[in-house]
């Protein structure tokens, strides 16, 4: 069985090849981040919103998140960096749940690509359970995006497009710790092109994870494993990404990355007490080191979030 | 024969000369004998003779491919006159007398094309051909001069077969001894002057040969990449000469042509200083009717090597970085400036992945990634190697 999974992703890293670059820049939400990106299929907290919507259904308690980045640090003539911010509002487990971020990518002085994005999730276990199907539970979400661009050209002149599109998530979550989850991004694939046609390239990704409590013999302790396959319309690419916690959970030691970047992160979490008794502060880090870009100390990426109690 | 008869004869010349002589009548003063006879002579009837003067055009300008032949015309015999008295642009083409008869390699036939020209003296004239633009590179021109004078005599320049140009291609090579001289790169348009260098006696200290070449603006590469291009580009070579003193550096004169028309005077002379592996001002003089730039090396302070003619005020920045940073769909490519071949130029996406690499002159970016496909829109991280060191910026593609 291992071996056919490492055949299928030695397949799959040959046929990758990257030619990323509208709205595709992923750096945003710091946990994720740390686990190189793969996140499609944990998905558990206020990263979800760019990864996977589906995981806000699942999510208990408020949340909101808060994230500055600054990309390829030390390159002379580069400056660029990435900001998110996201609210999660679980409503009742029947409801679903509501969230909304905002997620900005900046070439500084040229050129500018946001997101603000609202989304819906919800677990969809009640209607599976009238299947008469409990060995899995599903979440399923859909995010609503509204897109904006702006570039400044070498005489000062701005142009600006817009447009809205939205995503679809599924998630599915076995037993032994194993999940799968599904993503599909810019659906309506607007166009974005200030005097051509430029529409967004439409975006599915696959994700594998596995959670365990305790690696034996290793003894990792809340140790997840995930794996994304990104396909966008015949650029491919493959993301891994583990993370650990430890401390009882509440340092966390994530490393994950692509082909052209590693990636490592840390987090920890805060737990409050008194009027504030069960939420939660998390600080994250994580850091990027370009393999193939030189001379740059990488970039950093950090981020604050408050679980409501 | 017997000696008996040899006397006989001549017994009988002497009598019959003597007797002959006896009818003459005998001058009574002098005695002096007086023949008289009559001799005519056939006198051939005199011919029209056409003579045309010309220096032979051996190669035409890489860049300018102007073919123009200037010379003179001398007439003797009975026509004093070519066909018609003078020709100029303001005539019907078969009005003229002179003519520039020509084919390529690409012609089935010859072509003929007017000359100008006017009287100058008595049976002198001076001509100039029209301007014949020779489009294609490494082709051989052939050429004659043909003049007709009013009587239907013509002159022929070469006196038999044609002038072949671009033997030479865009390259002179020819050697200075000691003794000094110059060597030319002629223009192929002789209403102007020639691209040359030139020794004074005792600069060199041995003889040397000397390689100016004309760089082909779309196929030579320069010294560096750029994207503000010369106008024209020499390279005189080789570049490092020993002379007995640097006072005695040469002083070259550069063609330029039309090339900055209409303002002949809007140009600065550049040399590209190897070492610091950019192209600086040079002081010049300039003949605007020769359409030449010359430059006193040991005034100017520089080397043989490249010297191109750029519109003044042209700016070539500092630093190897592009002009332009927001490629729009109006914008074909970029040029990262000032690299050589051994420097590299490498783009990467948003994702620090490689989409092209550039090794190689002219060092230009279309938009195409390593596999000849158009990148995304978006923003690209450039960082160029040069001896070395890194330096980086940040290019935008949108559409």
């Amino acid at each position: 069985m291992i071996k056919k999974i490492i055949t299928l992703l030695s397949a799959l890293a040959f046929f990758s090849n990257q030619a990323f670059a509208l709205f595709e820049t992923t750096y945003w939400g710091v946990r994720a981040l740390g686990m190189g990106g793969a996140f499609t299929a944990v998905a558990d907290d206020s990263n979800a919103l760019m990864y996977n919507i589906a995981g806000t259904g699942e999510m208990e308690k408020p949340e909101v998140s808060f994230m500055s980045s600054k990309l390829f640090t030390s390159l002379d003539g580069v400056d660029w960096g990435a900001n998110y911010l996201a609210g999660v509002y679980p409503l009742d487990k029947r409801y679903g749940t509501l969230s909304a971020s905002w997620a900005s990518f900046a070439n500084t002085g040229y050129r500018r690509e946001d997101t603000f994005s609202l989304g819906y999730a919800r677990e969809m276990d009640d209607v599976l359970k009238m299947l008469d199907i409990e060995w899995v539970s599903v979440l399923a979400g859909i995010n609503f995006k509204y897109l904006m661009t702006e570039t400044i050209d070498d005489d000062t002149s701005k142009y600006s497009s817009s447009g809205f599109t939205f995503d679809l998530g599924l998630l599915f979550r076995f037993e032994y710790g194993i999940s799968f989850g599904y993503s599909n991004k810019y659906l309506t694939r607007p166009d974005m092109g200030y005097w051509q046609e430029d529409r967004i390239k439409h975006t599915n990704v696959l994700g594998l994870s596995y959670y365990s409590e305790e690696i034996p013999f290793f003894k990792i302790p809340r140790f997840t494993a995930a794996l994304d396959y990104e396909m966008r319309e015949g650029s491919n690419l493959i993301i891994f990404g583990l993370e650990s916690k430890m401390i009882d959970g509440k340092l966390a030691v994530r490393a994950g990355g692509w082909e052209s970047q590693v990636n490592f992160g840390l987090g920890y979490i805060f737990d409050f007490g008194g009027i504030l008794e069960d939420s939660r502060l998390y600080i994250d880090y994580a850091f990027g080191l370009p393999l193939e870009v030189t001379d740059s100390t990488g970039s950093h990426f950090l981020s604050i979030t408050f679980r409501f109690p | 024969m017997s000696k008996k008869l040899f006397f006989t004869i001549l017994i009988v010349m002497q009598i019959c000369g003597l007797a002959y002589a006896a009818t003459l009548t005998p001058d009574p003063e002098h005695r002096i004998v007086r023949f008289s006879a009559e001799v005519s002579f056939y006198t051939a009837p005199e011919i029209s003779v056409v003579n045309i003067f010309h220096k032979p055009i051996e190669r035409v300008s890489v860049n300018m491919r102007t073919l123009v032949a200037v010379g003179t015309i001398t007439l003797s015999g009975p026509s004093a006159n070519l066909k018609s008295l003078v020709y100029d642009e303001s005539k019907d083409l078969s009005e003229s007398a002179v003519y520039l008869e020509y084919y390529t390699d690409e012609d089935t036939a010859p072509v003929k094309t007017p000359a100008l020209y006017r009287k100058t003296a008595p049976r002198t004239y001076v001509f100039e051909t029209v301007p014949l633009l020779t489009t294609k590179k490494n082709i051989y021109t052939h050429y004659r001069i043909i003049a007709i004078s009013d009587d239907g005599t013509i002159g022929y320049y070469p006196k038999s077969g044609y002038i072949d140009t671009e033997h030479d291609g865009h390259t002179r090579v020819g050697s200075i001894n000691s003794g000094g001289g110059i060597r030319i790169l002629q223009s192929g348009d002789q209403r102007r002057g020639d691209t040359s260098v030139q020794f004074v006696n005792g600069a060199l200290m041995s003889n040397v040969n000397f390689i100016i070449r004309e760089l082909y603006t779309d196929v030579d590469p320069l010294p560096v990449s750029h994207s503000i291009k010369p106008l024209i580009t020499y390279h005189f070579a080789p570049e490092n000469i020993s002379l007995k003193d640097n006072s005695l550096k040469p002083v070259i004169s550069i063609y330029y042509g039309d090339a900055p028309a209409p303002d002949f005077n809007n140009i600065e002379v550049k040399w590209f200083n190897i070492n610091r592996r950019k192209w600086e001002n040079v002081s010049f003089s300039n003949n605007t009717d020769l359409r030449t730039a010359t430059v006193n090396l040991a005034a100017a302070g520089t080397d043989l090597g490249y010297y191109a003619i750029f519109t003044k005020g042209s700016n070539l920045d500092e630093g190897f970085g592009p002009d332009q940073r927001v490629l729009t769909p109006q914008d074909s490519k970029i040029t990262f400036k000032s690299l050589r071949d051994g420097d590299t130029v490498r783009i990467y996406n948003a994702r620090g992945k490689v989409v092209k690499n550039i090794t190689a002159y002219p060092f230009e970016w279309d938009k195409r990634d390593n596999n000849g496909n158009f990148v995304e829109t978006g923003s690209y991280i450039y960082q160029i190697k040069v001896d070395g060191k890194t330096t980086s910026g940040t290019i935008v593609i949108v559409r």
